[in-house]
């Protein structure tokens, strides 16, 4: 992936305004591609069609294969920070707990801390954020059977800190158990690095609805040899 | 040498299989959020399929050296 411009007999066409850039962007960050769909329907430009449809199949089979091949679960945001601040304030030190040069993190950003691989496979798309939605939202049962969020409690156990690492605990156990099947071991992390890629690779596309392809800045040689 | 018997599941030769498809895969989607023309996209894809095929073949051969004929000319 170099930024080195490539010897072709022609130079890339130039590119002028591409359509509705900021709904372009938000449908894009939706679904992966479909952006770029609506803006070469628009300005019935072919390319940027089939590349929005590229992205689509790419971005989402990427997503999709490494969520499904994980048993359908390796897409969440856990709640432990909250389980480690009452266990630190317990004890009247901060040692477990996600901190910041000795500060705990407040619960959303400790447990991204702790979940890091959420933050690119939130930009995937729809598909991510039925996490998002179990993590504040508990109670509800609208996702209640995908991307459960580990450690999280109803309102009737509110504050119970054994129910919620109970809860996390039985999750991960259980993550443990499919590990250990055959035909898995260290695949379990090749498929959540599908999925962490196709968020990441999400933004570039995201970029690309928004402001057209990513053009880097022409660099002027000077005849001395300097830029 | 790719055999653990400690991690259950495929030996880490199996992992190695997902990493042209994610080579493959990087390289498209990135080549074409930079040009909107499907020659410089697959142009620029392949360019960089090579660079990074290189890059990693380069570190395999040298650890694959490394282990298989350094090491046990030293310690054998």
């Amino acid at each position: 992936m170099s930024a080195a411009p490539i010897n072709t007999t022609k130079p890339p066409p130039e590119i002028g305004p591409v359509p509705i850039p900021v709904l372009a962007a938000l449908l894009s960050f939706m679904v992966p591609g479909l952006g770029q769909i609506v803006q070469g329907y628009l300005s019935k430009n072919f390319v940027r069609l089939s590349k929005g449809c590229l992205f689509l199949v790419c971005i989402w089979g990427m997503f999709f294969y490494g969520y499904a091949k994980s048993h359908w679960r390796n897409v969440y945001l856990p709640h432990v920070q909250e389980v480690y601040l009452a266990e630190d304030q317990a004890a009247g030190r901060v040692g477990k707990a996600a901190n910041f040069m000795g500060r705990p993190m407040p619960p959303l950003l400790g447990n991204l801390w702790n979940r890091p691989q959420y933050i690119m496979q939130f930009f995937a798309g729809l598909p991510a954020w039925p996490a998002l939605w179990n993590y504040f939202l508990p109670d509800s049962t609208l996702f209640s059977k995908i991307q459960v969020s580990p450690g999280s409690v109803t309102d009737a156990n509110a504050g119970s800190n054994f129910a919620r690492r109970k809860h996390w605990e039985e999750y991960e156990a259980e993550d443990n158990r499919i590990q250990e099947e055959p035909g898995m071991g260290r695949l379990w992390d090749i498929y959540w690095i599908y999925t962490v890629l196709a968020g990441a690779l999400n933004i570039m596309v995201i970029y690309d609805a928004y402001a057209g392809p990513v053009r880097f800045r022409k660099v002027k040689k000077h005849p001395g040899g300097g830029k | 040498m790719f055999a653990d018997a400690a991690i259950p599941g495929p030996t880490s030769l199996a992992v190695f299989i997902h990493f042209p498809i994610m080579i493959i895969l990087v390289n498209l989607l990135f080549s074409a959020a930079r040009y909107d023309d499907w020659r410089h996209i697959l142009l620029h894809a392949g360019r960089g399929m090579i660079y990074i095929i290189t890059f990693l073949g380069g570190v395999f051969l040298f650890l694959f050296v490394g282990l298989q004929i350094v090491v046990p000319w030293l310690f054998g």
